[in-house]
């Protein structure tokens, strides 16, 4: 016991010497800036404050490795090529040890990313997926729904944005990214439902398709025979699951999706203008 | 530097629109000029259009020239002659046939006079109107003569806009108003100077219609500039060779390492794509991709050609100036090709021993089309070596990785690479850590590792390095110890690799070279060490680009025995080369089925885009593969790259019989990336391999077997898909238990980082090569009491399907990644499903007193009749089965079998089992 004591004495003068002068150092930031247009090291270097320490970015890859103080939980990047400068402050979890931030994104302006992101199996949504974008990040609602704020990007050169890879990560799921548009509107870019799979989801892959629907209404539409035709011939039939669903994968063309439940019947007409294009075609029948 | 007039600047900025146009010539620059008429104006415009060009070309590829640089593979300014199109309203304006007559001849230049703000140096004049004086000879007779003859106006373009890599290298316009004319700039080096002159003038030579493809427009040019400027007494002053090659070498000619680069990435439709011309870049510029390799790459082809048949640029030529109308198409330039070589080889004409179009098709720079998705190139190149330090096999090795959309932009990506390295035996070893990790930012990485000596004491061996990114891998195969160590620093002059050979049975390999040079010679007996080799040949007529033989021979007691030879065209100077056996120009085979089909290709395509494999039209090719990243099908167009080891979808709509050719090497094993998540994989090479043959490695860690990645790095069964005999959109995922080379496989990938799958041949000749070092701990451990056991069902059309129920002790209920299986795409078909919460292929619970799996069959035919049977797998159990729909038990005990009508399109069962 006494040797404890001693030891915990030890620690704490240890702790108490000097005074004054800059904080401990007892914790490396390291991570790598990006300029937005580039997606390459920022040119000239960036400079990044952490704790009450500088450092700049490396001028090839824009990788830095910076002493920070214990529980710092944010680093300051700043950027000017004589202009305006251009400044980010990017958070993180109460330094130790090495605190690696990864890729973070700077860039001449900014937006917000908003999305939905729901389960592939059940179309329900995921409430606390981390979604992470350029060195941003944010939590989902219990509807799904993020907003990812300060997000880089140049208004000059918003093509660029469309190289960045996002992620969207929960406990429990398959880890997923995604690429954001690169439009953005009154300062938001719109990147729609993002799914992502249970890691025990026993249903990952559906086929391939590219004309999807429902045979509406439901119940009878659940077990009916969807017949797609190329003008007076049927090219594909399926069952329509229990939900309505059914799905083709067909090249160009204009064709007839017919469906019969019973003595119910009901059709729609679909154009295939590319074999990339997703098409959603509900019939009803009747 | 030309000054703008302030209103006009931004007009003219803003008018200047740079289009690669797909549609026509692709090299072009077109300017846009708009309803501008008079000549000042629209030759402000075009200055301020090709200076942009410039200074965004310079600052794509800026990273990568640095990396020359540094490395003293640059040696000269980065220079980019260029052809440059007025157009009006979109429309190319008509070249002034009535000072540039047509119907051939010589060109002439004019040169304003001084004061005109345009006049040359008095000097400088003199040396571009002697290089046109003493070039004409050797471009007339590489080239061939002028499409259409006459004067050509020569004005001084400054194109010093304060950027050290950002140099016009001078560009050439057919239609400008006063007649063709080239604007050149003024060089501080006159061997440059004179060089890129050179290259301009080839651009007035060509017809006003060139070819449509840039790598013919522009690997012609390329390839006739290095020929004339190395034909002595072609330039003026008489330049020694190395002030030659300081410009060949850097900007020209990529002969010494073409076999490391012949990669399929390379392949385009435009060498800079759309959208990198028109991105802004910051002032320190970025990687910008592979355009700069590509234009090396483009012009050492033709360099190749000429290299064996020196007349063969201007017959080609002369044939297509005759009717460019008839040769816009791939097919038709190489007829036109094969023609040419008959003419100048007096009969069956052919290089590197094959026909013309045998060759363009193994050569992925003449790849012209645009193939949508992830590319991964890899560009080697040895570095010198220290002396007295023990540098052994240092080389650079950089990766460019970007995605092509179906328009042929490409975004370049960022993110981390594992390269993986092999021993000559296929057994991973680790570099430093710097080396075992490539960071990619703006499409680039590279690494530069030292391979030791020790490996093999102090000889030579072969290093092939993978660089797996984002689910595509690229492969370059190096041999460390070859071209310099710190023992023997002078550089070896030819070095190589042997790929897809077997070891030695007794004795070793070696290699001559005979070269046709000088009336010819040979070097005898290159040793061969661990599939590597390099030796410096001395005699000076091995030197120039030339034809050369290169024999490899097995000595197994009784003497040198010819194994395998290949005629190789080199460049001047050194060769690095890849001996491939002769089995690894490979076909392939095959029929799709009026089906959907999931399905790979054997070998790696020559030729990539689906189309051209499976021979079915744009509109109706349906060519799937799913991507993990973004949890959905990539469809065709938007991905279309068959590779080698990558699975896809595919549905013809009639039956299609298809031949591919490519390159697979044998006893060579191949890696192939997967992404996090489900991955469509195939077996890269045409072998039926056993799961013992397969193993996998995850970014810096050893390799480990299949039996042990199960459950660890990847999911516990991988599927394949069976069509369905009565609905050709449906069938049925069914455990793999073989990969069938032609065939697709589903495997899941579990860690975040993914994983690479090796496929190693049956036919390999070594003992633990690609296997791993140590076998680690069983993942699975069977106790006493775990059983599993198969529940197969079998319709009325003696299609098959089952799932697999089990208990054991060393798991949990809810799904154990480590044993459980979930089922792969539902695809519609027959199929059985174990239902937790969701469907299992594979549900294995912990023992307990009691337990009921809950089983669905479905695909079924209404009322038809189906069995369903109980056999073992591991241990014995009896169980109940309950029929929910008919309500009726049957007990099953080993072996035992169940009849049912099915109920509807699915059927519902009970498996009720006791404990212990």
């Amino acid at each position: 016991m006494n040797r404890w004591w001693l030891l915990f004495l030890g620690l704490v003068l240890l702790g108490c010497g000097g005074g004054g002068g800059p904080a401990p150092v007892v914790a490396v930031l390291v991570g790598r800036v990006l300029w937005i247009e580039s997606n390459a090291a920022p040119d000239p270097v960036a400079s990044v404050t952490s704790g009450g320490n500088s450092t700049t970015t490396d001028v090839v890859d824009g990788s830095f490795q910076l002493d920070t103080a214990l529980g710092a939980t944010n680093a300051t990047i700043s950027w000017s090529d004589g202009g305006a400068p251009v400044v980010f402050t990017f958070t993180f979890p109460p330094a130790s040890g090495v605190v690696d931030i990864g890729d973070v994104y700077i860039g001449p302006d900014t937006v917000t990313v908003h999305g939905t992101v729901i389960d592939s199996s059940s179309g329900l949504p995921v409430e606390g997926a981390l979604v992470k974008l350029a060195g941003r990040s944010a939590i989902t609602a219990a509807n799904g729904e993020f907003n990812v704020l300060d997000v880089a990007y140049s208004n000059a050169a918003p093509a660029a944005f469309g190289d960045l890879i996002g992620e969207v990560s929960m406990v429990l799921y398959v880890t997923r990214q995604f690429s954001p548009p690169v439009n953005a509107v009154a300062g938001v870019v719109e990147v729609g439902t993002l799914q992502i799979t249970p890691e025990s989801a026993g249903d990952p892959p559906p086929l391939p398709a590219n004309i999807t629907g429902r045979i509406l209404p439901l119940p009878a539409g659940a077990g009916a025979l969807v017949e797609l035709l190329d003008g007076p011939t049927v090219i594909r039939s399926t069952i329509a699951d229990g939900a309505g669903e059914y799905r083709f994968w067909v090249g160009v063309g204009t064709y007839t999706v017919r469906a019969t439940s019973g003595l119910l019947t009901g059709s729609e007409s679909v154009t295939v203008t590319s074999q990339n294009v997703q098409q959603v075609v509900d019939v009803q029948i009747s | 530097m030309l000054r703008l007039d302030r209103t006009l600047r931004p007009l003219l900025v803003a008018a200047a629109v740079l289009v690669l146009s797909p549609l026509t010539l692709a090299t072009e620059l077109r300017v846009e000029v708009g309803g501008l008429r008079s000549m000042s104006p629209i030759r402000d415009l075009t200055d301020e259009a090709v200076r942009r060009f410039a200074r965004q070309t310079a600052l794509l590829g800026r990273r990568q020239l640095e990396a020359w640089s540094l490395t003293g593979r640059l040696k000269t300014e980065h220079t980019l002659p260029l052809r440059v199109v007025l157009t009006q309203n979109g429309v190319p304006i008509r070249p002034p046939f009535t000072v540039f007559a047509a119907g051939g001849g010589d060109i002439s230049l004019v040169f304003h006079t001084s004061p005109h703000p345009r006049a040359f140096p008095a000097v400088y004049q003199t040396l571009l109107q002697d290089t046109l004086t003493l070039a004409r000879p050797a471009m007339n007779a590489v080239f061939g003569s002028p499409a259409v003859g006459g004067n050509v106006t020569v004005s001084n373009y400054d194109a010093d806009i304060q950027d050290r890599y950002a140099v016009a290298g001078g560009y050439f316009i057919p239609n400008a108003l006063g007649g063709p004319e080239i604007r050149f700039p003024v060089y501080n080096s006159t061997v440059a100077a004179s060089i890129n002159f050179v290259h301009c003038l080839l651009l007035a030579y060509q017809n006003p219609e060139p070819y449509v493809f840039e790598a013919f427009n522009e690997g012609l040019v390329r390839a006739a500039t290095m020929r004339v400027a190395r034909t002595p007494g072609s330039l003026p002053s008489a330049p020694t060779q190395s002030e030659i090659e300081a410009t060949l070498d850097s900007l020209y000619d990529a002969s010494a390492f073409y076999d490391w680069s012949n990669q399929s990435a390379l392949g385009c439709e435009t060498f800079i794509a759309p959208n990198l011309l028109n991105t802004q870049l910051p002032p320190g510029g970025s990687t910008g991709g592979i355009y700069l390799l590509r234009y090396l790459m483009a012009g050492t082809a033709f360099a190749k050609v000429i290299a064996e048949h020196p007349a063969f640029i201007a017959v080609f030529n002369g044939l297509y100036y005759a009717d460019p109308g008839a040769f816009t198409t791939m097919p038709a330039l190489v007829v036109l090709g094969q023609t040419a070589l008959d003419t100048v080889a007096g009969g069956t004409g052919t290089i590197e021993g094959m026909s013309f179009a045998d060759w363009v098709e193994r050569q992925y720079i003449l790849d012209t089309e645009t193939t949508a998705g992830l590319k991964v190139m890899l560009n080697a190149f040895p570095i010198d070596a220290t002396g007295g330090t023990s540098d052994f096999g240092v080389f650079g090795i950089e990766a460019n990785v970007f995605r092509t959309d179906l328009d042929g932009n490409e975004s370049l990506l960022v993110g981390t690479a594992y390269p993986i390295y092999w021993r000559p035996d296929f057994s991973r070893f680790f570099m430093t850590a710097q080396d075992d990790r490539m960071s990619i930012t703006g499409a680039y990485g590279s690494v530069a590792p030292n391979f030791p000596a020790a490996t093999f004491g102090n000889q030579v061996y072969r290093v092939a390095v993978d660089v797996p990114f984002g689910g595509m891998n690229s492969r370059v195969v190096l041999p460390a110890g070859a071209y310099s160590t710190g023992s023997s620093p002078l550089p070896k002059n030819f070095i190589g690799t042997l790929t897809g050979f077997a070891p030695p049975s007794s004795g070793e390999y070696s290699v001559t070279v005979e070269w046709t040079f000088g009336g010819g010679g040979s070097q005898a007996t290159i040793p061969v060490r661990n599939f590597a080799f390099g030796f410096n040949i001395t005699n000076a007529n091995f030197v120039p680009a030339q034809a050369i033989t290169v024999r490899l021979f097995e000595d197994t007691g009784g003497g040198p025995v010819e194994v395998h030879s290949r005629r190789v065209n080199k460049g001047l100077g050194m060769l690095a080369i890849n001996l491939s056996h002769p089995d690894s120009d490979a076909t392939w085979n095959d029929t799709l089925q009026p089906r959907l089909e999931m399905r790979g290709v054997p070998l790696q395509p020559y030729r990539t885009r689906p189309t051209g494999v499976f021979g079915i039209a744009e509109g109706d090719l349906l060519f799937a593969h799913w991507n993990p990243t973004t949890v959905s099908y990539d469809l065709f167009p938007d991905i279309s790259q068959t590779m080698a080891g990558v699975g896809f979808f595919v549905r013809p709509s009639v039956a299609t019989p298809y031949s591919v050719n490519g390159y697979a090497p044998p006893r060579t094993p191949v890696s192939v990336s997967l992404l996090p998540g489900w991955n469509m994989v195939s077996v890269p090479f045409n072998d039926t391999l056993a799961t013992s043959n397969v193993s996998f490695t995850v970014a810096t860690e050893a390799v480990t077997t299949y039996a042990q990645s199960l459950g660890a790095t990847i999911g516990t069964t991988v599927f394949e898909f069976q069509p369905d005999g009565l609905n050709p959109d449906e069938g049925t995922m069914f455990p793999a238990t073989t990969f069938v080379p032609g065939m697709a496989y589903y495997v899941r990938a579990l860690r975040p980082d993914g994983a690479v799958m090796i496929f190693t041949p049956t036919v390999f000749s070594f003992v633990g090569g690609s296997q791993p070092l140590s076998p680690g701990t069983p993942l699975r451990v069977h106790g006493d009491n775990m059983w599993e056991s198969k529940l197969l069902i079998e319709n009325s059309r003696s299609k098959t399907t089952y799932a697999v129920v089990g208990q054991s002790r060393h798991t949990f209920r809810g799904f154990d990644p480590r044993i459980d299986s979930e089922l792969p795409p539902t695809v519609g078909g027959l199929q059985v499903a174990v239902m937790t919460e969701r469907a299992m292929f594979k549900d294995v619970n912990v023992l307990g007193d009691t337990e009921t799996f809950r089983v669905l069959v479905k695909g079924l035919v209404p009322g038809e009749r189906c069995v369903l049977k109980w056999s073992p797998l591991v241990g014995r159990k009896s169980v109940t089965l309950y029929d929910v729909e008919t309500r009726r038990t049957k007990r099953l005990s080993e072996d035992g079998s169940f009849v049912f009508n099915a109920a509807g399109s699915t059927h519902r069962f009970e498996v009720r089992v006791g404990g212990r």
